[in-house]
């Protein structure tokens, strides 16, 4: 438990202290740009604490709330680009799954 | 002459570790979206035996289940990964504490397309490996123990003693669903699907031996679910 909590600590100051770029605007910075170019999936989960800190401190600032919407909105279109529509097996899947529910609910209703 | 033999395996460790590294490596880098699922969900099991009388009453909330999962993007339509599903019940039989849980785990592939924005449709199928467990904590004397007490001039005392009969069995789950993106995040998900489960009453132990357990019908179950969807 003890080492549990040592490694957190240490986590932590390491992720804490990592220098963010002082580019005058916190929203300018090179996670949140990213992240407006190519939506919030763009972000790698090792990148996802510095990315969390730089919002925080993107919050305050004119026009974040609008920023904040667009990455958003950006990453609705991408991941709808993305899963538009079935690739490959997983089509066979879904019909797998689609079948086999509809088939159950049938059987169900029929009474046997 | 060398040694072919140790050559031929120290390279063939060397590649196993190539490989085990770059699969390891792959997902890291794979800008994974992770995302846990926390819901309740409506099932009509028939409990038959634990609806009679010295069992304690079904409750209100005896149909109602409660679900966790998580789940890692592995292809751009594709998640895998582990659902459980718990319907738990915590009562007085003759007195003393009863419990009655079945855990209904699963392995899930799950399938998905976008046929809006912010919402998405859902496939989801796999394998069930459940747990089923009936627990009685009872209070009793043992006369040894109150011999034991009597040598320190202490009175005779309740010894808290408590077991638990268990079962495993397999089935398989099928559901299809609706998510809502509330935000990239944050997601709001309803599914209806099924649970076909191979329990079998002659399948429960009890300290190690095998014995007989109640006669309850949970071998197909409907499932109607509601979570909130939490991931990246």
């Amino acid at each position: 438990m003890v080492n549990f909590f040592l490694v957190s600590l240490v986590c932590c100051t390491v992720v804490m202290s990592q220098e963010s770029q002082q580019t005058g605007n916190a929203c300018q910075s090179p996670l949140i740009i990213k992240a407006k170019k190519e939506g919030m999936r763009s972000i790698k989960v090792t990148e996802l604490p510095q990315f969390v800190i730089d919002l925080w401190s993107c919050r305050k600032e004119n026009n974040s709330k609008k920023l904040f919407k667009r990455i958003n909105e950006k990453t609705y279109i991408e991941d709808y680009k993305m899963s538009q529509q079935f690739v490959g097996f997983t089509a066979t899947c879904a019909y797998c799954s689609a079948a086999s529910v509809l088939i159950f609910y049938l059987v169900k209703l029929s009474g046997n | 002459m060398p040694n072919y033999r140790v050559i031929f395996y120290s390279v063939m460790r060397c590649r196993y570790h190539l490989l085990a590294y770059l699969i390891l490596t792959s997902f890291i880098i794979a800008q994974p979206k992770i995302s846990g699922r926390l819901g309740i969900g409506y099932t009509s099991p028939d409990y038959k035996k634990f609806a009679e009388s010295p069992f304690p009453k079904k409750g209100v909330f005896e149909n109602m289940m409660l679900n966790f999962s998580f789940t890692y993007q592995v292809y751009s339509n594709v998640r895998i990964g582990y659902s459980q599903w718990s319907s738990f019940t915590s009562d007085k039989y003759e007195g003393e504490d009863f419990k009655r849980s079945f855990n209904y785990r699963a392995i899930v592939v799950e399938t998905y397309f976008f046929p809006k924005k912010k919402l998405e449709v859902n496939f989801t199928i796999g394998p069930l490996i459940n747990s089923g467990s009936i627990s009685l904590t009872t209070k009793q004397t043992i006369e040894a123990w109150d011999n034991l007490m009597e040598e320190f001039d202490n009175s005779e005392i309740d010894l808290s003693v408590s077991d638990e009969m268990t079962t495993t069995f397999l089935g398989i789950t099928s559901s299809v669903g609706a998510r809502y993106y509330i935000k990239p995040y944050l997601a709001v998900e309803t599914q209806i699907g099924f649970m076909e489960n191979y329990y079998s009453k002659d399948k429960w132990k009890f300290q190690d031996k095998d014995i007989k357990g109640p006669d309850i019908n949970i071998e197909d179950l409907p499932l109607f679910s509601f979570g909130l969807v939490y991931g990246w």
